[in-house]
């Protein structure tokens, strides 16, 4: 009983992080603000997620092959989100030293 | 060789084969880029040690990510971003200091407030973007 | 149905407002919203493999995570040099 509690807190808060991270994308303004609402997507969600399949499901190989896809995510989360924000100052860049080739 | 065994969740000698090839195969990848970019990157244990304050940092960005969020949606109020310098010490020029960067590079990435730009070796800065501007000087 | 696939469920609707980012915003916000939208896949896939209990299906989101990565780059890198 506890242990499905437990899980459907972390699930509940994963989801809300979710769906708050995409309000962010939405409704902020400038890609480099937007940047900001990936990590909690993209790394605080899913660590989350995991520890709702670790509670219930224990050590299994369920709970194994999701931490894996985890380590993953966190090992490339934020070196792919600094290639983004070098690839959006490239981007502004190029755009103001030629505004008509900007898309 | 260990993620093949834990995806493919066999142990027969065929799927062992078939793993240790591609392990081969990706650390000969690896050794090759790396020649051909001249780096090689040497980790010191004790650069590791602050690690324990990472999940902290990432629960408290989050929460001040969120809290800009909020703030946006009730009043219409853009947040303060913009992007700043830290003072950050790279130690001599060579593999020490090109493992470092990388190190800070992930780590300062991690938590969702921050997010790094570059790693001005001369000047000893980096350059991040903050969603709401918290450290360093402005750029 | 399981938490685990209401969850996964309620997680798919935050696709729509990346989504529309990605359709109507400019081309380095609409990377940004396919970013958040890869992360999301991931999550959907590894909540129904564990609310249908399929070992097998827990493949799908390992390998989409470790490609994530490279997918990702690959924009960010045409982008930045080319676009």
């Amino acid at each position: 009983m506890i242990q499905e509690v437990a899980a459907d807190v972390a699930l509940g808060l994963a989801v809300a992080i979710v769906l708050a991270s995409s309000a962010g994308v939405l409704v902020m303004r400038g890609a480099y603000r937007k940047l900001h609402f990936v990590t909690p997507a993209a790394l605080v969600a899913p660590v989350l997620v995991v520890l709702a399949v670790f509670i219930r499901s224990g050590l299994s190989e369920n709970t194994g092959e999701s931490l894996v896809a985890l380590v993953f995510l966190l090992v490339a989360g934020p070196y792919l989100t600094h290639a983004t924000v070098r690839a959006i100052r490239a981007h502004d860049q190029a755009s103001e030293r030629d505004p008509e080739q900007a898309p | 060789m260990g993620l093949w065994v834990a995806v493919d969740d066999s142990i027969g000698l065929a799927e062992l084969g078939a793993g240790a090839v591609v392990a081969a195969l990706a650390a000969l990848l690896t050794e090759v880029a790396l020649h051909q970019a001249d780096l090689h990157p040497r980790l010191r244990l004790r650069w590791l040690a602050g690690a324990y304050r990472l999940p902290g940092q990432v629960l408290g960005d989050t929460v001040l990510v969120f809290r800009a969020l909020a703030r946006q949606l009730a009043h219409g109020e853009d947040p303060p971003s913009g992007f700043r310098e830290l003072p950050v010490r790279l130690g001599d020029a060579g593999d020490d200091a090109v493992t470092r960067r990388v190190l800070l590079v992930g780590t300062n990435s991690l938590a969702p407030n921050t997010v790094v730009l570059d790693v001005d070796a001369d000047r000893e800065v980096m350059v991040v973007h903050q969603l709401v501007p918290n450290q360093g000087r402005p750029e | 149905m399981t938490g685990f696939v209401v969850a996964a469920i309620v997680m798919l609707a935050a696709v729509v407002p990346c989504g529309i980012v990605v359709c109507r915003g400019k081309i380095m916000e609409a990377v940004v919203a396919y970013e958040v939208i890869s992360s999301i896949a991931i999550m959907v896939l590894i909540l129904l493999a564990q609310g249908f209990q399929r070992p097998a299906l827990f493949e799908l989101p390992v390998l989409l995570a470790i490609l994530l990565l490279g997918s990702g780059l690959v924009f960010v890198r045409v982008l930045e040099r080319w676009l």
